[in-house]
């Protein structure tokens, strides 16, 4: 492991199912990830981004390899002393925001703070200066339909923060947002692993988080493959390796890629409809 | 962690309202069939309990008041005076008998007794003591369920009775006491100078067991008991018939309360499994999901078990003012073992939803 990462995934496989049935969900995959970096994993759906998440953070053990995060060698650890790792370590963020309905913004911070066993006065405290920080000042004692997407999404990030961890585990973060919503939280992931040193760890089909990314891999099958040049398909907006895509059309001399014939077809039916349509 | 367990609770209010409601309606079952059955041991015993009585002597071989006839032979009385250490021996005839009441055939425990030495009613509720062979002290829910009152005549046996007194306490799911002169029920039996049975006192500061071996060595071929003993003979005679089936609803009960409770906190569980899903994955441990659907479990039952208590309460007052025959004892010394079970009820109804939480994945809160 090098001596400055925070993450460091080694020869990592993860097999669901056994003999015939058998499924190698991620093949033999090494990552290092360093404070202060943002890495941003993209592949299709089915590649593995998904396990290879689970394993990240602590919730799914790897079938061979090893996954350190700091000097804490995960594949070594009993089962129960994962969730101190993923406390003390790991932030998480999801796509659904997965709030608690029942407490308000300040509690659901608050809480994951007091699950280090902190008294809930102090959890408070922390949260509620966590939430000031991210411009929710105004909404602590909100519940959580009370907040709007991005609102949510920037609670979701004070949760995972509120216990300093090393390294922050986002699951499409942006893509329940809108695209303004979408930018602001890309935004604030870059200037938590930026300014606070944390690894910023997410998986995502969002193109837009390119943008923010120190660096980004491809998976698929599996297994991390170049990051080629990529294209977005003009229908359905998905991740496209220019090399193996599915489809392709020309229009007015601009070569286009699809993820299926299916959006092939559709595309050429109506091109301008699509063309207009601002996918970011 | 009991922050978010009020809150969830409170999050669904109908859900929690009718868990308190089941979880209550369980426990005022219990504590009312509870209250019945302590009711049945206080009349059982009621008698004995209100009478001074240290020894009750009976015929050979019935061992108990209210099981059996007794006829003493004639002597007993006699040979009983004078045994040293004895203060007062109260002569009895006791027995069921049928009363005729508006030409209705009305089963009664008759007590036959002397005013003058003891053994009638301990609580008068209205009237007077009895004065001559013809009058009669009925108790007063038998009095009110056949419309009888004070001067009114009822027929025992083909024999005329005013009645001159309403006595408290002397009714019973079995059949109500009535308390007649013993010289009328001896000759209501054809029996003249019949005893059933003696009660006897002993004289304070002397030593029991010692009056006890002389009263078997003066009265022979006759049963000596303690009044404990006559006491408990007629409640497992009397009672255990009923103390079965009671204690098998109060299990049901118990069953069904925790049944309901558990599958309502089961049910709010998993309607919650991603949310207790997110706190596994963000670093909650199962210690720590378990005590939050036990504090929930728990605090459902302790209000449901006070608001039980307090249901039972009520419905043992109404029921004994609808069926003043029936007596509901809601005993302070029964509060405990009730506690205990609603707490169990509450700790029984986690077990499932924990065992739900232990096994739910947390690596789900990825998969869609």
């Amino acid at each position: 492991m090098n001596m400055q990462s925070v993450v460091s995934v080694e020869k990592v496989v993860r097999r669901f199912g056994s003999g015939t049935t058998e499924v190698v969900a991620v093949k033999d995959i090494s990552l290092e990830v360093v404070p202060g970096e943002v890495v941003l994993i993209m592949g299709p759906s089915g590649s593995g981004k998904t396990t290879l998440l689970s394993m990240l953070g602590g919730l799914l053990r790897p079938s061979e390899g090893r996954i350190q995060i700091g000097e804490d060698d995960l594949t070594l650890m009993d089962e129960s002393q994962l969730p101190n790792i993923r406390l003390q370590h790991i932030g998480f963020i999801f796509q659904d925001f997965n709030l608690l309905s029942a407490l308000t913004t300040l509690d659901n911070v608050a809480l994951v703070a007091q699950l280090t066993g902190i008294s809930r006065k102090e959890s408070r405290k922390k949260a509620k200066v966590l939430l000031e920080q991210l411009g929710l000042g105004q909404r602590l004692d909100f519940l959580p339909h009370k907040l709007s997407g991005g609102e949510k999404q920037r609670v979701a990030i004070a949760r995972a923060l509120v216990n300093k961890p090393d390294m922050i585990l986002a699951d499409e973060p942006t893509a329940n947002l809108d695209s303004h919503h979408g930018r602001e939280t890309m935004r604030l992931l870059r200037e938590v692993a930026k300014q606070e040193k944390r690894s910023v760890v997410i998986v995502s089909h969002d193109e837009r988080i390119k943008e923010i990314a120190d660096r980004v891999l491809w998976l698929e099958d599996g297994e991390f493959k170049d990051m080629v040049e990529m294209a977005v398909d003009p229908v359905c907006g998905m991740s496209i390796d220019i090399l193996h895509a599915p489809a392709t059309a020309d229009f007015e001399g601009t070569k286009y890629y699809f993820c299926a014939n299916g959006c092939r077809h559709e595309f050429l039916a109506a091109p301008n409809s699509f063309l207009q349509v601002d996918h970011e | 962690m009991t922050y978010l367990a009020l809150r969830n609770l409170f999050q669904n209010t109908f859900r929690l309202i009718l868990s308190i409601s089941g979880v209550a309606s369980s426990i005022a079952l219990i504590v009312l069939l509870r209250g019945f059955l302590s009711g049945i041991y206080v009349q059982v015993t009621a008698y004995l309990d209100n009478t001074p009585v240290d020894w009750v002597v009976s015929q050979e071989g019935i061992r108990n008041l209210l099981g059996g006839t007794s006829f003493l032979p004639p002597s007993t009385e006699d040979l009983a005076q004078g045994i040293s250490g004895v203060e007062d021996i109260i002569p009895i005839v006791a027995q069921y008998a049928i009363l005729d009441i508006h030409d209705e055939k009305v089963v009664g425990y008759m007590v036959g007794y002397d005013p003058d030495i003891g053994g009638g009613p301990w609580s008068l509720l209205a009237g007077r003591e009895l004065d001559d062979d013809d009058e009669i002290i009925l108790d007063w829910v038998m009095a009110e369920d056949h419309g009888l009152k004070i001067g009114d005549n009822i027929e025992i046996l083909d024999e005329e009775f005013e009645i001159v007194g309403l006595s408290a306490d002397t009714s019973s799911w079995m059949a109500n006491f009535f308390f007649i002169k013993k010289e009328a029920a001896e000759q209501l039996l054809l029996a003249p100078e019949a005893t059933s049975f003696l009660l006897m006192t002993a004289k304070p500061g002397y030593d029991k067991a010692s009056i006890e071996a002389r009263l078997r060595r003066r009265l022979q071929d006759v049963e000596i008991l303690p009044s404990q003993v006559v006491k408990q003979n007629d409640l497992d005679l009397l009672v255990n018939i009923f103390a079965v089936p009671l204690k098998m609803m109060v299990s049901i009960a118990f069953a069904v309360g925790t049944a309901i409770l558990g599958m309502i906190i089961y049910t709010a569980t998993v309607s919650r499994a991603s949310e207790y899903g997110v706190l596994k994955a963000v670093g909650g441990k199962n210690t720590q999901l378990y005590s939050l659907v036990v504090q929930q479990a728990l605090l459902i039952s302790v209000v449901g078990l006070g608001l039980g208590i307090l249901l039972a309460w009520i419905a043992g007052q109404a029921v004994m003012e609808v069926y003043p025959k029936f007596l509901v004892v809601l005993r302070s010394n029964d509060l405990l073992p009730t506690i205990v079970t609603g707490i169990g009820m509450g700790l029984g109804a986690a077990l499932l939803p924990a065992l739900y939480l232990s096994r739910l994945d947390p690596a789900e809160v990825f998969r869609r």
